[in-house]
Protein backbone atom coordinates (compact mmCIF):
# COMPACT_ATOMS: atom_id res chain seq x y z
CA UNK A 1 0.00 0.00 0.00
CA UNK A 2 1.45 3.32 -1.08
CA UNK A 3 0.69 6.95 -0.37
CA UNK A 4 2.48 9.45 -2.58
CA UNK A 5 4.36 12.34 -1.02
CA UNK A 6 1.88 14.85 -2.42
CA UNK A 7 -1.07 12.87 -1.01
CA UNK A 8 0.65 12.66 2.37
CA UNK A 9 1.29 16.43 2.36
CA UNK A 10 -2.41 17.02 1.56
CA UNK A 11 -3.47 14.82 4.47
CA UNK A 12 -1.18 16.68 6.86
CA UNK A 13 -2.29 20.07 5.54
CA UNK A 14 -5.94 19.14 6.10
CA UNK A 15 -5.25 18.17 9.69
CA UNK A 16 -2.54 20.57 10.86
CA UNK A 17 -3.36 24.06 12.05
CA UNK A 18 -0.31 25.84 10.70
CA UNK A 19 1.13 23.68 7.95
CA UNK A 20 2.47 26.34 5.62
CA UNK A 21 5.37 24.50 3.92
CA UNK A 22 5.01 23.31 0.36
CA UNK A 23 7.43 20.46 0.86
CA UNK A 24 8.15 17.97 3.60
CA UNK A 25 11.44 16.62 5.00
CA UNK A 26 12.02 13.52 7.08
CA UNK A 27 13.55 15.68 9.80
CA UNK A 28 10.43 17.85 10.20
CA UNK A 29 8.93 17.48 13.67
CA UNK A 30 5.21 16.69 13.47
CA UNK A 31 4.21 19.01 16.31
CA UNK A 32 6.15 21.88 14.73
CA UNK A 33 4.16 21.37 11.53
CA UNK A 34 1.02 22.01 13.57
CA UNK A 35 0.01 18.38 13.94
CA UNK A 36 -1.37 18.50 17.47
CA UNK A 37 -2.99 15.56 19.30
CA UNK A 38 -6.32 15.94 17.46
CA UNK A 39 -4.54 16.56 14.16
CA UNK A 40 -2.60 13.33 14.68
CA UNK A 41 -5.79 11.37 15.36
CA UNK A 42 -7.39 12.89 12.25
CA UNK A 43 -4.27 12.12 10.17
CA UNK A 44 -4.41 8.47 11.24
CA UNK A 45 -8.14 8.42 10.46
CA UNK A 46 -7.51 9.88 6.98
CA UNK A 47 -4.89 7.20 6.25
CA UNK A 48 -7.20 4.46 7.55
CA UNK A 49 -10.00 5.74 5.33
CA UNK A 50 -7.79 6.11 2.29
CA UNK A 51 -6.32 2.62 2.50
CA UNK A 52 -9.23 0.88 4.21
CA UNK A 53 -7.03 -0.37 7.05
CA UNK A 54 -7.16 -0.19 10.83
CA UNK A 55 -4.17 1.15 12.73
CA UNK A 56 -4.02 0.00 16.36
CA UNK A 57 -2.85 2.17 19.26
CA UNK A 58 0.01 -0.26 19.96
CA UNK A 59 1.38 0.38 16.48
CA UNK A 60 1.65 4.08 17.30
CA UNK A 61 3.08 3.66 20.81
CA UNK A 62 6.59 4.70 19.81
CA UNK A 63 5.50 8.11 18.53
CA UNK A 64 5.72 11.16 20.83
CA UNK A 65 5.27 14.92 20.62
CA UNK A 66 8.80 15.25 19.29
CA UNK A 67 8.52 12.54 16.64
CA UNK A 68 9.58 13.47 13.14
CA UNK A 69 7.99 12.79 9.79
CA UNK A 70 10.61 10.05 9.30
CA UNK A 71 9.58 8.42 12.60
CA UNK A 72 5.96 8.43 11.46
CA UNK A 73 6.86 7.05 8.04
CA UNK A 74 8.82 4.22 9.71
CA UNK A 75 5.85 3.30 11.88
CA UNK A 76 3.60 3.23 8.84
CA UNK A 77 6.13 1.20 6.84
CA UNK A 78 6.01 -1.47 9.55
CA UNK A 79 2.29 -1.68 8.78
CA UNK A 80 3.09 -2.06 5.07
CA UNK A 81 2.04 1.53 4.31
CA UNK A 82 4.79 3.10 2.23
CA UNK A 83 5.27 6.83 1.90
CA UNK A 84 8.22 8.31 0.01
CA UNK A 85 9.47 11.39 1.86
CA UNK B 1 -35.41 51.41 26.81
CA UNK B 2 -32.95 51.94 24.00
CA UNK B 3 -33.89 50.60 20.57
CA UNK B 4 -32.12 47.47 19.35
CA UNK B 5 -31.50 47.64 15.62
CA UNK B 6 -30.48 45.31 12.84
CA UNK B 7 -27.23 46.29 11.16
CA UNK B 8 -26.45 43.19 9.15
CA UNK B 9 -28.25 40.49 7.16
CA UNK B 10 -27.02 37.27 5.55
CA UNK B 11 -28.64 34.36 3.71
CA UNK B 12 -27.54 30.99 2.34
CA UNK B 13 -30.51 29.38 0.61
CA UNK B 14 -31.70 27.40 -2.38
CA UNK B 15 -32.96 30.70 -3.79
CA UNK B 16 -29.69 32.53 -3.54
CA UNK B 17 -26.50 32.59 -1.53
CA UNK B 18 -26.64 36.22 -0.53
CA UNK B 19 -29.37 38.60 0.57
CA UNK B 20 -29.65 40.34 -2.80
CA UNK B 21 -30.14 37.18 -4.85
CA UNK B 22 -32.54 35.76 -2.23
CA UNK B 23 -34.54 38.97 -2.28
CA UNK B 24 -34.60 39.08 -6.10
CA UNK B 25 -36.02 35.52 -6.11
CA UNK B 26 -38.66 36.46 -3.54
CA UNK B 27 -39.67 39.58 -5.49
CA UNK B 28 -40.09 37.38 -8.59
CA UNK B 29 -42.06 34.74 -6.60
CA UNK B 30 -39.44 32.25 -7.73
CA UNK B 31 -39.50 28.96 -5.85
CA UNK B 32 -36.40 27.10 -4.72
CA UNK B 33 -38.24 23.75 -4.56
CA UNK B 34 -37.06 20.98 -6.90
CA UNK B 35 -36.63 17.22 -6.91
CA UNK B 36 -34.26 15.95 -4.22
CA UNK B 37 -30.79 15.05 -5.51
CA UNK B 38 -28.76 14.52 -2.29
CA UNK B 39 -30.11 10.99 -1.96
CA UNK B 40 -32.41 8.77 -3.99
CA UNK B 41 -35.93 9.78 -2.90
CA UNK B 42 -37.75 7.30 -5.16
CA UNK B 43 -39.14 5.30 -2.23
CA UNK B 44 -40.47 8.40 -0.48
CA UNK B 45 -43.98 9.81 -0.62
CA UNK B 46 -42.55 13.33 -0.94
CA UNK B 47 -39.54 13.62 -3.28
CA UNK B 48 -39.08 17.40 -3.44
CA UNK B 49 -37.35 20.05 -1.34
CA UNK B 50 -35.57 23.39 -1.56
CA UNK B 51 -32.19 21.68 -1.37
CA UNK B 52 -29.01 23.74 -1.05
CA UNK B 53 -26.59 22.39 -3.64
CA UNK B 54 -23.87 25.07 -3.58
CA UNK B 55 -20.41 24.01 -2.41
CA UNK B 56 -19.62 26.24 0.57
CA UNK B 57 -15.84 26.05 0.03
CA UNK B 58 -16.30 27.44 -3.49
CA UNK B 59 -18.58 30.15 -2.15
CA UNK B 60 -16.11 31.18 0.54
CA UNK B 61 -12.96 30.87 -1.56
CA UNK B 62 -11.28 28.63 1.02
CA UNK B 63 -11.87 25.07 2.12
CA UNK B 64 -14.37 24.33 4.87
CA UNK B 65 -14.58 20.68 3.81
CA UNK B 66 -13.26 19.50 7.18
CA UNK B 67 -16.41 20.87 8.88
CA UNK B 68 -19.85 19.27 9.05
CA UNK B 69 -22.32 20.51 6.43
CA UNK B 70 -24.40 22.56 8.88
CA UNK B 71 -21.25 24.24 10.16
CA UNK B 72 -20.23 24.93 6.55
CA UNK B 73 -23.59 26.69 6.06
CA UNK B 74 -23.01 28.62 9.30
CA UNK B 75 -19.51 29.75 8.35
CA UNK B 76 -20.55 30.81 4.85
CA UNK B 77 -23.52 32.76 6.19
CA UNK B 78 -21.55 34.38 9.03
CA UNK B 79 -18.87 35.43 6.56
CA UNK B 80 -21.50 37.45 4.68
CA UNK B 81 -22.87 38.88 7.91
CA UNK B 82 -19.44 39.99 9.12
CA UNK B 83 -18.99 41.90 5.86
CA UNK B 84 -22.50 43.34 5.71
CA UNK B 85 -22.39 44.59 9.31
CA UNK B 86 -18.81 45.81 8.76
CA UNK B 87 -17.47 43.90 11.76
CA UNK B 88 -13.91 43.27 10.59
CA UNK B 89 -12.60 46.69 11.61
CA UNK B 90 -15.42 47.76 13.88
CA UNK B 91 -14.83 49.46 17.24
CA UNK B 92 -17.11 46.88 18.90
CA UNK B 93 -15.50 44.92 21.74
CA UNK B 94 -15.45 41.29 20.56
CA UNK B 95 -15.76 40.06 24.15
CA UNK B 96 -19.13 41.84 24.24
CA UNK B 97 -20.46 40.31 20.99
CA UNK B 98 -22.73 37.36 21.73
CA UNK B 99 -23.71 34.57 19.38
CA UNK B 100 -27.18 33.03 19.58
CA UNK B 101 -28.23 30.68 16.80
CA UNK B 102 -31.16 28.32 16.41
CA UNK B 103 -31.25 24.85 14.93
CA UNK B 104 -33.89 22.18 15.24
CA UNK B 105 -31.80 19.24 14.11
CA UNK B 106 -28.19 20.27 14.75
CA UNK B 107 -25.83 17.75 13.18
CA UNK B 108 -28.40 14.99 12.98
CA UNK B 109 -27.76 14.57 9.25
CA UNK B 110 -24.18 13.63 10.13
CA UNK B 111 -25.35 11.18 12.80
CA UNK B 112 -27.19 9.35 10.03
CA UNK B 113 -24.01 9.03 8.00
CA UNK B 114 -21.91 8.04 11.01
CA UNK B 115 -24.45 5.49 12.24
CA UNK B 116 -24.58 3.87 8.81
CA UNK B 117 -20.80 3.56 8.86
CA UNK B 118 -20.78 2.26 12.42
CA UNK B 119 -23.29 -0.46 11.62
CA UNK B 120 -21.70 -1.43 8.31
CA UNK B 121 -17.98 -1.13 9.14
CA UNK B 122 -17.68 -1.00 12.92
CA UNK B 123 -16.57 1.64 15.43
CA UNK B 124 -13.04 1.96 14.04
CA UNK B 125 -14.46 3.64 10.95
CA UNK B 126 -16.26 6.44 12.82
CA UNK B 127 -14.76 9.90 12.25
CA UNK B 128 -12.96 11.16 15.39
CA UNK B 129 -14.82 14.47 14.92
CA UNK B 130 -18.20 12.70 15.03
CA UNK B 131 -19.26 14.18 18.39
CA UNK B 132 -18.32 17.69 17.33
CA UNK B 133 -20.17 17.24 14.03
CA UNK B 134 -23.36 15.97 15.66
CA UNK B 135 -23.68 18.35 18.60
CA UNK B 136 -25.90 21.34 17.73
CA UNK B 137 -23.50 23.87 19.24
CA UNK B 138 -20.77 23.44 16.60
CA UNK B 139 -22.41 26.11 14.42
CA UNK B 140 -21.91 28.66 17.18
CA UNK B 141 -18.44 27.75 18.39
CA UNK B 142 -16.94 27.58 14.91
CA UNK B 143 -18.12 31.14 14.22
CA UNK B 144 -16.60 32.24 17.54
CA UNK B 145 -13.31 30.54 16.65
CA UNK B 146 -13.23 32.03 13.15
CA UNK B 147 -14.04 35.66 14.01
CA UNK B 148 -13.16 35.86 17.71
CA UNK B 149 -16.61 36.87 18.97
CA UNK B 150 -16.30 35.73 22.56
CA UNK B 151 -19.34 37.05 24.38
CA UNK B 152 -22.13 34.71 25.49
CA UNK B 153 -22.64 31.73 23.18
CA UNK B 154 -26.01 29.99 22.92
CA UNK B 155 -27.56 27.39 20.65
CA UNK B 156 -31.35 27.31 20.85
CA UNK B 157 -33.38 24.27 19.84
CA UNK B 158 -37.16 24.62 19.92
CA UNK B 159 -38.03 22.76 16.69
CA UNK B 160 -39.38 25.07 13.98
CA UNK B 161 -39.28 28.18 16.16
CA UNK B 162 -35.58 27.68 17.05
CA UNK B 163 -34.13 30.63 15.17
CA UNK B 164 -37.05 32.92 16.00
CA UNK B 165 -36.44 32.15 19.69
CA UNK B 166 -32.70 32.66 19.10
CA UNK B 167 -33.36 36.14 17.67
CA UNK B 168 -35.59 37.01 20.61
CA UNK B 169 -33.06 35.70 23.12
CA UNK B 170 -30.33 37.72 21.37
CA UNK B 171 -32.56 40.78 21.79
CA UNK B 172 -32.88 39.99 25.50
CA UNK B 173 -29.11 39.43 25.69
CA UNK B 174 -28.49 43.01 24.61
CA UNK B 175 -31.37 44.55 26.55
CA UNK B 176 -30.17 42.86 29.75
CA UNK B 177 -26.65 44.22 29.31
CA UNK B 178 -25.10 40.78 28.95
CA UNK B 179 -23.80 41.76 25.51
CA UNK B 180 -23.44 44.95 23.46
CA UNK B 181 -24.26 43.23 20.18
CA UNK B 182 -25.19 39.79 18.92
CA UNK B 183 -24.89 37.62 15.86
CA UNK B 184 -28.13 35.68 15.62
CA UNK B 185 -30.29 33.59 13.29
CA UNK B 186 -30.46 29.93 12.38
CA UNK B 187 -28.87 27.10 10.46
CA UNK B 188 -30.41 23.84 9.26
CA UNK B 189 -29.54 20.87 7.08
CA UNK B 190 -32.85 19.13 6.41
CA UNK B 191 -32.50 17.14 3.19
CA UNK B 192 -31.34 13.94 4.83
CA UNK B 193 -32.83 10.46 4.44
CA UNK B 194 -33.96 9.89 8.03
CA UNK B 195 -35.66 13.24 8.68
CA UNK B 196 -37.37 13.25 5.29
CA UNK B 197 -38.60 9.73 6.09
CA UNK B 198 -39.90 10.91 9.47
CA UNK B 199 -41.90 13.79 8.01
CA UNK B 200 -42.96 11.48 5.19
CA UNK B 201 -44.41 9.00 7.67
CA UNK B 202 -46.26 11.82 9.44
CA UNK B 203 -47.75 12.74 6.04
CA UNK B 204 -46.90 16.32 6.93
CA UNK B 205 -45.29 17.14 3.58
CA UNK B 206 -46.97 17.77 0.24
CA UNK B 207 -46.82 14.73 -2.06
CA UNK B 208 -47.24 16.97 -5.11
CA UNK B 209 -43.97 15.77 -6.68
CA UNK B 210 -45.06 16.66 -10.21
CA UNK B 211 -45.37 20.36 -9.45
CA UNK B 212 -42.61 21.19 -6.94
CA UNK B 213 -42.90 24.97 -7.26
CA UNK B 214 -46.58 24.97 -6.32
CA UNK B 215 -46.56 22.03 -3.93
CA UNK B 216 -46.61 24.09 -0.71
CA UNK B 217 -49.85 26.10 -0.65
CA UNK B 218 -50.17 27.96 2.67
CA UNK B 219 -53.76 28.80 3.67
CA UNK B 220 -55.15 27.31 0.43
CA UNK B 221 -58.32 25.22 0.43
CA UNK B 222 -56.40 22.36 -1.19
CA UNK B 223 -53.22 22.64 0.91
CA UNK B 224 -51.66 19.25 1.59
CA UNK B 225 -48.50 19.86 3.56
CA UNK B 226 -45.17 21.68 3.68
CA UNK B 227 -42.02 21.21 1.65
CA UNK B 228 -38.60 21.13 3.28
CA UNK B 229 -35.98 23.81 2.69
CA UNK B 230 -32.51 24.24 4.17
CA UNK B 231 -29.79 26.80 4.62
CA UNK B 232 -28.85 29.58 7.01
CA UNK B 233 -30.02 33.09 7.76
CA UNK B 234 -28.42 35.55 10.16
CA UNK B 235 -28.92 39.06 11.53
CA UNK B 236 -26.60 41.33 13.49
CA UNK B 237 -28.20 43.16 16.39
CA UNK B 238 -26.86 46.10 18.38
CA UNK B 239 -28.05 49.16 20.28
CA UNK B 240 -29.15 52.06 18.09
CA UNK B 241 -26.53 54.33 19.73
CA UNK B 242 -23.78 51.83 18.91
CA UNK B 243 -24.91 51.56 15.30
CA UNK B 244 -25.06 55.32 14.90
CA UNK B 245 -21.72 55.99 16.57
CA UNK B 246 -19.90 53.57 14.29
CA UNK B 247 -21.84 54.64 11.20
CA UNK B 248 -23.41 51.23 10.60
CA UNK B 249 -26.23 50.78 8.10
CA UNK B 250 -29.50 50.33 10.00
CA UNK B 251 -32.08 48.08 8.33
CA UNK B 252 -34.85 48.18 10.94
CA UNK B 253 -35.61 47.94 14.64
CA UNK B 254 -36.22 44.59 16.33
CA UNK B 255 -38.93 45.94 18.62
CA UNK B 256 -40.70 43.01 20.25
CA UNK B 257 -40.42 39.35 21.18
CA UNK B 258 -43.20 37.05 22.33
CA UNK B 259 -42.55 33.42 23.25
CA UNK B 260 -45.14 31.01 24.61
CA UNK B 261 -45.88 27.32 25.00
CA UNK B 262 -49.07 25.44 24.32
CA UNK B 263 -48.58 22.31 26.43
CA UNK B 264 -50.79 20.29 24.14
CA UNK B 265 -49.20 17.83 21.70
CA UNK B 266 -45.89 16.63 20.25
CA UNK B 267 -46.73 17.52 16.66
CA UNK B 268 -50.24 19.03 16.55
CA UNK B 269 -51.06 22.71 17.09
CA UNK B 270 -53.55 23.94 19.68
CA UNK B 271 -56.64 24.03 17.47
CA UNK B 272 -58.02 27.38 18.63
CA UNK B 273 -54.65 29.12 18.26
CA UNK B 274 -54.85 30.56 21.76
CA UNK B 275 -51.21 29.76 22.55
CA UNK B 276 -49.79 31.40 19.42
CA UNK B 277 -52.18 34.35 19.87
CA UNK B 278 -50.53 34.93 23.26
CA UNK B 279 -47.11 35.01 21.58
CA UNK B 280 -48.33 37.67 19.14
CA UNK B 281 -49.85 39.76 21.94
CA UNK B 282 -46.65 39.45 23.97
CA UNK B 283 -44.59 40.68 21.02
CA UNK B 284 -46.88 43.69 20.55
CA UNK B 285 -46.77 44.49 24.25
CA UNK B 286 -42.99 44.06 24.39
CA UNK B 287 -42.64 46.55 21.54
CA UNK B 288 -45.14 48.99 23.03
CA UNK B 289 -47.10 48.64 19.80
CA UNK B 290 -50.81 48.51 19.09
CA UNK B 291 -52.20 45.80 16.85
CA UNK B 292 -53.34 48.56 14.48
CA UNK B 293 -49.65 49.44 13.88
CA UNK B 294 -49.02 46.14 12.07
CA UNK B 295 -48.99 46.33 8.26
CA UNK B 296 -47.52 42.95 7.35
CA UNK B 297 -47.31 39.45 8.83
CA UNK B 298 -45.02 36.70 7.66
CA UNK B 299 -46.99 33.82 9.18
CA UNK B 300 -45.64 30.44 10.16
CA UNK B 301 -47.87 29.30 7.27
CA UNK B 302 -46.53 25.83 6.62
CA UNK B 303 -49.34 24.73 4.32
CA UNK B 304 -50.57 21.92 6.57
CA UNK B 305 -54.29 21.62 7.23
CA UNK B 306 -54.06 21.92 11.00
CA UNK B 307 -51.31 24.53 11.37
CA UNK B 308 -52.75 27.07 8.97
CA UNK B 309 -56.25 26.75 10.41
CA UNK B 310 -54.96 27.28 13.96
CA UNK B 311 -52.74 30.19 12.93
CA UNK B 312 -55.63 31.89 11.13
CA UNK B 313 -57.73 31.65 14.29
CA UNK B 314 -54.84 33.07 16.33
CA UNK B 315 -54.29 36.00 13.97
CA UNK B 316 -58.02 36.69 13.94
CA UNK B 317 -58.11 36.74 17.77
CA UNK B 318 -55.28 39.26 17.94
CA UNK B 319 -56.05 41.54 15.00
CA UNK B 320 -59.83 41.27 14.58
CA UNK B 321 -61.15 43.45 11.77
CA UNK B 322 -57.73 45.11 11.36
CA UNK B 323 -56.72 41.87 9.63
CA UNK B 324 -58.40 43.34 6.52
CA UNK B 325 -55.64 45.99 6.45
CA UNK B 326 -52.71 43.60 6.95
CA UNK B 327 -50.82 41.90 4.15
CA UNK B 328 -49.99 38.24 4.79
CA UNK B 329 -46.76 36.94 3.22
CA UNK B 330 -46.44 33.13 3.59
CA UNK B 331 -42.93 32.75 2.21
CA UNK B 332 -42.68 28.99 2.79
CA UNK B 333 -44.54 28.62 -0.50
CA UNK B 334 -41.28 29.72 -2.16
CA UNK B 335 -38.50 28.92 0.31
CA UNK B 336 -39.71 25.61 1.66
CA UNK B 337 -39.66 25.09 5.41
CA UNK B 338 -36.17 25.52 6.85
CA UNK B 339 -37.32 24.12 10.23
CA UNK B 340 -34.99 25.62 12.85
CA UNK B 341 -33.69 28.24 10.39
CA UNK B 342 -37.14 29.25 9.10
CA UNK B 343 -37.74 32.03 11.60
CA UNK B 344 -34.47 33.74 10.74
CA UNK B 345 -35.06 33.53 6.98
CA UNK B 346 -38.55 34.94 7.45
CA UNK B 347 -37.21 37.68 9.74
CA UNK B 348 -34.95 38.71 6.87
CA UNK B 349 -37.95 38.72 4.51
CA UNK B 350 -39.79 41.00 6.91
CA UNK B 351 -36.82 43.32 7.43
CA UNK B 352 -36.26 43.63 3.67
CA UNK B 353 -39.98 44.31 3.18
CA UNK B 354 -39.80 47.13 5.76
CA UNK B 355 -36.61 48.50 4.22
CA UNK B 356 -37.91 48.53 0.65
CA UNK B 357 -41.62 49.15 1.43
CA UNK B 358 -42.55 46.30 -0.88
CA UNK B 359 -45.17 43.58 -0.42
CA UNK B 360 -43.68 40.52 -2.05
CA UNK B 361 -45.81 38.39 -4.39
CA UNK B 362 -46.84 34.74 -4.32
CA UNK B 363 -48.12 32.24 -6.80
CA UNK B 364 -51.90 32.14 -6.92
CA UNK B 365 -53.67 30.14 -4.23
CA UNK B 366 -57.29 29.30 -3.63
CA UNK B 367 -57.13 30.95 -0.20
CA UNK B 368 -59.55 29.39 2.30
CA UNK B 369 -59.46 32.37 4.65
CA UNK B 370 -59.67 35.39 2.28
CA UNK B 371 -56.37 36.77 3.56
CA UNK B 372 -54.57 39.69 1.91
CA UNK B 373 -51.96 37.66 0.08
CA UNK B 374 -50.39 39.50 -2.83
CA UNK B 375 -50.38 37.52 -6.07
CA UNK B 376 -48.51 38.42 -9.22
CA UNK B 377 -46.13 41.36 -8.77
CA UNK B 378 -44.60 43.27 -5.85
CA UNK B 379 -46.79 46.05 -4.45
CA UNK B 380 -45.40 49.30 -3.05
CA UNK B 381 -46.82 50.26 0.33
CA UNK B 382 -45.46 52.44 3.10
CA UNK B 383 -44.70 49.87 5.81
CA UNK B 384 -44.19 50.76 9.44
CA UNK B 385 -44.45 47.59 11.46
CA UNK B 386 -44.25 43.88 10.58
CA UNK B 387 -44.61 40.63 12.49
CA UNK B 388 -42.99 37.26 11.88
CA UNK B 389 -44.52 34.12 13.42
CA UNK B 390 -42.75 30.82 14.00
CA UNK B 391 -44.39 27.85 15.68
CA UNK B 392 -42.58 24.64 16.52
CA UNK B 393 -43.55 21.03 17.18
CA UNK B 394 -44.44 20.68 20.83
CA UNK B 395 -46.28 24.04 20.75
CA UNK B 396 -43.26 26.37 20.93
CA UNK B 397 -44.61 29.68 19.64
CA UNK B 398 -42.62 32.79 18.81
CA UNK B 399 -43.63 36.15 17.38
CA UNK B 400 -41.12 38.84 16.51
CA UNK B 401 -42.06 42.44 15.81
CA UNK B 402 -39.98 44.68 13.57
CA UNK B 403 -40.35 48.41 12.90
CA UNK B 404 -38.95 50.55 10.13
CA UNK B 405 -36.73 53.47 11.20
Amino acid sequence: MNISKSEFIKILQANADKFEKEDLAGTDVLSELGVDSLGFVMTIYAIEEKLNIKIEDKDLASLTATSTVADFVRVLAALDVNIEV
Amino acid sequence: MEKIVITGLAVISAQGNNVDSFWDSILAAKSGVKHITRFDPSQYRTQIAAELQTDMSTLLGYSVASHSLNTQFALACASQLVQDAKLLDSPLDKSRIGICLGTGLGGLYYAEEALTKLLQQGPARVNPMCVSFVEPNSIVNQIAIKWGFIGQQLTVSTACSSSANAIGIALDMIRSGRADAALTGGVEVTVQPLMVAGFDRLRAMSPNNDDPENACRPFAVDRDGFVLGEGAAMLFLEKESSAKSRGAKIYAELAGFGSTGGGFHAVMPVADGSDSARAMKEALQDAGAAMEDVDLINPHGTGTKLNDAAEYKAIQQVFGSHLDDIYIAPTKQLTGHLLGAAGALEAIHVVKSLQTHLITPFNALNDEFQLNINYGKPVSKKLYCAMSNSFGFGNNNVSLLFRSL
